[in-house]
């Protein structure tokens, strides 16, 4: 669900500047004089103040206030991570400047002001760490117990909203890249030419003529493809047919067929075209209409074959193993009020069908 | 030397946060589907004794350390397993800090705690 946005990932590489630093400061004394929790609290800010500064670039042509922000922030970090070193008063200025910082990216993400991305998400994993480091560093004479409560509990509700302000952020602002939780769709330009349209229909068309002999499920067995995992919670089964593995947006050998369970029997409601490899989006001949796309961050439980949401944080249940999908396409035969190569089917399409084959 | 254990005691404690929070966001799926429940309170209690080997760490208990070993060590070997398998499991700065770089650090600080501790061990016999 959380990708590295392509305007960010370039950012990821001033990281690089660390090991220079720290080559440069081991030697001298003020460092090697600094306690151990100093000297990570200084390298995790100074680490997400270098982002910060790295992200100014490509955010000062369309975004000049989140530009000025971050300067101010990556220098604020910057001097803060020298200031470790040479000062009393940091500590206090960390912590409030740490946490101001982790709050101002949780509104902007509520707000819809900023699409949660890896490295923003990462940077606040980083400040979260440095946060919690600076919190340890001890002030003997306030020892008092709400004071111990305080630094107990802080940390880990910190923790949780940013987790869940990030997630809800992201659920409630999906980007263009992100048409439904768990997926990244294929970057498209906007609108349809009428050349892509008549692209769309016609692959629409020849899946259809394709799939007709599939609505047995009997014929479909003959022609090598297997039942796959079937889960209460979805009534749509995918059989693919791994003969199918390599082949690219055939319309005769798609990799899945999608069956709708009915009280009367399976009922054919479309095809999965899917790519061999992870980030290898496939070809789009319907442009926007034909969008493949890639689920990300998904949570799949081997016991019982299902499936939840990784947190922000890449974290899945004990038991669940986090995994990505190779792009796929979906082309739905039957009617799909989302549209016919949406990611989804429709929950009131599904409905009807199931009603329409009971009665 | 207890500085290296209050720094793994603050990332274990984050561990356990984020643990907390993706055990509590499976149970929703839990309604719906039975093994998420069962994974979604396992990992809640992970969660729990994260939190409870976080203190012990700080404190410098040995069975804290000793547990904080072994779960860390299973935690990365499982994540380097599924990094290395074609399923796209650590994808990213964000999987890589939180699944990789955060138990191999709680590793080396608890393991290089006991360096020291050894290397203070023979100083201290060569001295005598």
């Amino acid at each position: 669900m959380y990708d590295v946005a392509s305007e960010h990932s370039a950012a990821l590489t001033v990281l690089l500047l660390l090991l220079p630093i720290w080559l440069a400061v081991r030697w001298l004394p003020r460092y090697q004089a600094a306690s151990l929790l100093t000297r990570w609290a200084a390298w995790l800010m100074l680490a997400t103040g270098l982002l910060h500064l790295a992200l100014i670039p490509t955010h000062l042509p369309a975004e000049a206030l989140t530009a000025l922000l971050f300067l101010i922030d990556g220098l604020g970090f910057l001097v803060l991570s020298v200031a470790a070193f040479f000062t009393r008063w940091w500590r206090p200025v960390a912590g409030f400047w740490l946490s101001a910082t982790i709050l101002a990216y949780l509104l902007w993400v509520i707000a819809g002001w900023e699409t949660p991305d890896q490295v923003g998400i990462a940077c606040k994993l980083i400040e979260l760490m440095a946060l919690g480091l600076v919190m340890r560093l001890k002030v003997h004479s306030r020892h008092t117990w709400p004071r111990r409560a305080w630094r107990a509990v802080a940390l880990p509700l910190m923790t949780s909203l940013t987790t869940i302000s990030v997630f809800a952020g992201g659920l409630a602002h999906p980007d263009a890249l992100h048409a439904h939780a768990g997926a990244v769709l294929q970057p498209v330009n906007f609108q349809a030419t009428p050349e892509q349209t008549h692209a769309a229909q016609q692959l629409l068309a020849e899946t259809r003529a394709a799939l007709a002999p599939y609505q047995d499920p009997a014929v479909a067995i003959a022609a090598g493809y297997q039942r796959g995992s079937q889960s209460d919670a979805d009534s749509l089964e995918h059989w693919s047919n791994k003969a199918n593995a390599g082949v690219i947006l055939d319309p005769a050998r798609p990799q899945d067929l999608v069956y709708l369970r009915t009280p009367h029997g399976l009922v054919l409601t479309g095809a999965m075209f899917q790519m061999p490899r992870i980030g290898q989006w496939g070809p789009d001949p319907g442009g926007p209409l034909t969008q493949w796309h890639q689920h990300e961050g998904i949570c799949f439980s081997p016991f019982g074959l299902e499936f939840a949401f990784a947190t922000p944080f890449w974290t899945c249940p004990l038991g669940s193993i986090s995994v990505t999908t190779p792009p796929m396409l979906h082309v739905w035969i039957v009617a799909n009020p989302a549209g016919q190569f949406a990611a989804d089917f429709d929950p009131r399409a599904a409905r009807q069908l199931q009603k329409g084959a009971s009665s | 030397m207890t500085e290296r254990l209050e720094i793994a005691s603050v990332l274990l404690k984050i561990q356990g946060t984020l643990f907390l929070i993706a055990g509590l966001t499976a149970l929703p799926f839990g309604i719906v589907e039975p093994s998420m429940r069962l994974e979604g309170l396992m990992t809640i209690l992970l969660a729990v004794a994260l939190y409870v080997l976080s203190r012990g760490v700080r404190r410098n208990r040995r069975w804290a350390m000793r547990s904080t070993k072994i779960v860390e060590l299973l935690s990365l070997l499982g994540s380097i397993l599924l990094a290395i398998l074609p399923i796209g499991a650590v994808r990213g700065p964000v999987p890589l800090l939180t699944n990789i770089l955060l138990p191999a650090a709680v590793i080396l600080l608890i393991g290089l705690r006991k360096r020291k501790d050894a290397q203070v061990g023979v100083g201290a016999v060569t001295a005598a």
